[in-house]
């Protein structure tokens, strides 16, 4: 006879097998994935954003018409179903259908006017001024509620790549209609993955899941943008398991990550691009190339990234990284002292001459050590080299300025994810660094480059401009660092993309 | 005071460079920077700019973070209890153990006690902070697993970066009890309260601790704006969202309202502990009391 107790069991066990499936499931990942970064995020307005990271973290909120592949940054459409160029200058993009933002309000052609116009045609100060400069004269039309056209008044073959920057995450037209010329500090209303939570300024940034999203169900409950600013306890966070995900992992500490076994290390290559810039416009020696291209021969770059940096960097060949669209690798200056001094005796400078190499403190990693070094190879050649140094706020405000002579250190960004983004700096008649200004046939291809539709053809002309640049030697031509990221084994789908962007909305942590 | 302090911080911040700089991307156009600058006001004389912010400050609108826009009051609000938590922790916790050392110190004076007390003291005071900090990390956090690394939630978030801190004053003060107490010991007071025939913890106590206490009171007081300034270094190390990290972050991004706002309310502070310290003078020592009367 079944007793009461019996069948209490039974009830009990039929529970916990039509249970266990979901159990398991909500057992096997984290509710919450922490993500631990050095600095504060600026903002969490949709276009106020100025660094990659704020753009990632916003990005995960947020959505633009197209995006970039988190491996081979290829374009993909994201809230636009497809774009067509209609002529030179007028793009037309078909919205998808059906897409709502967090506040329910639904995405249309007005929030992608919107956008445009306060991200670009607003007076706030925004990032899209920069990746995409009023200059081009942008006009947003809604054609329909789900397609726009967006006319430029100078032909620019770029307009697919801007529309995927993280700067123009599109904005609700009703929801934030009252922050058309403010910023706003206390929501974000876009259409992505996560919904905004809080922003703590200067402690963290809190997102959850947004159970509405359009696309695949995001992986992580909850994911935490924690600032640690020290990188020791940024590891010890991370040993500990407090965190499962640090950024910014600096090469003394790589060792502490890789014994542990709990943990591991992920190095992606940086896009951004290292040299020493020459001022070949007042420096008389640097006016003559021979001596630009000596001082790339006598500097071993492969000993300074093995020693420097552990081995985690590639060398650079030219102005644009191993990576970007149209880049294109001219060959490497080798190791040749014998060369360099041969060169320099050629131009006249046999017995050496000064110069002065600048470099900014606290802006990039062993950044002193680095000048150090190149000044210790330049005087094995013989050119006397005394190193400068600057705080950063008074060293990008004069080499921007074009006003450091003789050489400087810099590291430049891709904003568009293509090679006439640094190309573009040698026209005589650009704004900011100007230290060579290219001439003739150089500035004639770097014109056509960048007017430029056709793929192939692009392709060619960007070839071409690299390897003049490269054989004008107007950098000495340095690396592209690896950027070390440390996290647990059990975080899985956390990538960051070629272009520094961390890819954090496919990531979620193994219980 | 305060007037003095907003002066010449708002003096000293406009010398150290040019905000819009830093706000603007590294190859912004000079368009980009001039109407960045206009927006944000700073293409009027310096002298306009003062006399509005003090109006403003008066009015307690310390202005609007060039960075995040939010205001610099709102801010500050934000983080200093968490600032205070921190300094009163580790102020509690350099009282609860110098106090104890330096008597024991005194009393057994040139013993292996006072001789150790005295070489741990000499050492905390030594002591870099952030080295301290990072072995306590070690230590607790990541082999023993006791104690969080970062962060501010529960007591046990506390426990590390107050201990850290602590040790700026630590050493100085448990010095101080002592050689005090050495001075009070030796007094004709002290002997007469033994020789009634006084337990030795109550002329220890009221007699001779009591005496004491006006010098250590008075270095309490001035240590006080070391703490604060120590706990910029332990607040970034232990990431503590306290006005100190504030404070950093503001300087590297030339977000003048915030560096201003933080100054001025730390100026503040520190009159506010001033006047405390003043006030226990005179409860300390009846003779300041009938003086003033």
């Amino acid at each position: 006879m079944q007793t009461r107790r019996d069948w209490l069991k039974q009830a009990g066990a039929a529970a916990a097998v039509a249970l266990a499936p979901r159990a398991a499931e909500a057992q096997a990942r984290k509710t919450t994935l922490t993500i631990a970064l050095p600095s504060t995020p600026e903002t969490i307005d949709p276009h106020q954003l100025r660094s990659v990271l704020s753009g990632s973290i916003l990005g995960l909120m947020g959505e633009g018409l197209l995006t970039r592949d988190p491996q081979t940054m290829e374009l993909k459409p994201l809230l636009a179903e497809s774009w067509r160029n209609v002529n030179p200058t007028t793009w037309e993009v078909k919205l998808r259908r059906g897409i709502k933002f967090h506040n329910g309000e639904e995405f249309t052609a007005e929030s992608v006017k919107f956008t445009i116009e306060r991200a670009i045609t607003s007076k706030l100060n925004t990032l899209a001024k920069l990746t995409w400069p009023p200059s081009f004269g942008q006009e947003v039309q809604a054609v329909d509620p789900h397609t726009v056209r967006i006319t430029t008044r100078i032909p620019d073959p770029m307009v697919p790549s801007r529309l995927a920057a993280e700067s123009l995450n599109i904005a609700p037209a009703k929801g934030l209609g009252d922050y058309r010329e403010k910023f706003v500090t206390d929501r974000f209303i876009g259409t992505g993955p996560y919904r905004f939570v809080e922003h703590v300024v200067g402690d963290r940034v809190v997102v959850e899941a947004n159970p509405a999203y359009w696309g695949p169900k995001p992986p992580s409950a909850r994911i935490v943008w924690q600032v640690i600013p020290d990188a020791a306890t940024r590891v010890a966070a991370l040993q500990r398991g407090d965190i499962d995900v640090m950024l910014n992992l600096p090469v003394p500490l790589l060792s502490t990550v890789e014994t542990d076994p709990g943990l591991r290390v992920y190095a992606e290559l940086s896009s951004l691009t290292h040299g020493v810039l020459l001022n070949t416009r007042e420096s008389p020696a640097l006016k003559d190339r021979r001596v630009r291209q000596a001082l790339n021969l006598a500097v071993d770059r492969q000993a300074i990234i093995k020693n420097l940096f552990a081995g985690r960097g590639q060398l650079l060949n030219t102005v644009t990284g191993r990576n970007v669209m149209n880049t294109f690798d001219p060959g490497p200056y080798p190791y040749d002292p014998g060369r360099a001094k041969a060169l320099l005796a050629e131009a006249g400078y046999g017995h050496g001459f000064d110069l002065q190499l600048w470099q900014s403190i606290g802006r990039w990693t062993l950044a002193e050590e680095m000048a150090q070094v190149i000044a210790g190879y330049w005087d094995k050649v013989g050119v006397k080299t005394k190193i400068q140094l600057l705080e950063w706020a008074e060293y990008n405000k004069r080499s921007s300025g074009s006003q450091l002579r003789d050489a400087f250190y810099y590291a430049f960004i891709n904003g568009t994810w293509d090679a006439s983004y640094t190309v573009q700096r040698f026209k005589p008649d650009f704004a900011t660094f100007r230290y060579f200004d290219a001439s003739g046939d150089l500035l004639k291809v770097i014109r056509d480059y960048e007017q430029t539709f056709d793929p192939k053809r692009r392709r060619e002309l960007a070839a071409q401009a690299l390897k003049g640049l490269h054989e004008e030697a107007v950098w000495l031509f340095l690396w592209q660092l690896e950027q070390l990221t440390g996290m647990s084994k059990k975080v899985k789908g956390f990538r960051i993309r070629p272009d520094d962007f961390i890819w954090a909305r496919d990531a979620y942590v193994e219980a | 005071m305060a007037l003095g302090v907003s002066v010449l911080v708002f003096a000293l911040v406009h010398l150290s460079g040019d905000p819009v700089l830093l706000m603007v991307s590294s190859d912004a156009p000079p368009d980009v920077v001039d109407t960045t600058r206009r927006a944000l006001g700073f293409d009027r004389p310096l002298y306009q700019q003062l006399a509005q912010y003090l109006v403003r400050a008066a009015q307690g609108d310390l202005g609007v973070s060039l960075r995040s826009q939010r205001p610099v009051a709102t801010l500050i609000a934000e983080r200093l209890p968490a600032t205070v938590e921190l300094t009163l922790a580790a102020l509690l916790i350099a009282i609860l153990t110098a106090v104890p050392l330096g008597i024991v110190s005194a009393v057994k004076r040139g013993s292996p006690v006072d001789r150790l007390a005295m070489v741990g003291a000499v050492a905390g005071q030594a002591m870099p902070i952030f080295w301290l900090a990072l072995l306590l990390i070690a230590l607790f956090g990541v082999r023993l697993r006791w104690l969080p690394v970062f962060g501010r939630g529960s007591l046990a978030h506390l426990v590390l970066p107050a201990l850290s801190l602590s040790t700026i004053i630590l050493g100085r003060l448990a010095r101080l009890v002592r050689s005090s107490m050495l001075e009070v010991l030796g007094q004709d007071y002290v002997r007469t309260a033994r020789a009634k025939g006084l337990a030795e913890s109550r002329v220890l106590a009221l007699h001779a601790l009591r005496n004491a206490a006006i010098p250590i009171v008075t270095l309490l007081g001035l240590q006080f704006a070391q703490l604060l300034g120590g706990a910029v270094v332990t607040e970034t190390i232990f990431a503590w969202p306290g006005i100190g990290r504030l404070v950093v972050e503001a300087i590297f991004n030339r977000d003048f309202p915030v560096v201003q706002g933080v100054v001025l309310v730390v100026s503040l502070i520190f009159v506010a502990v001033s006047v405390v310290v003043d006030l226990a003078y005179a409860a300390l020592d009846p003779r300041l009391r009938s003086e003033a009367a």
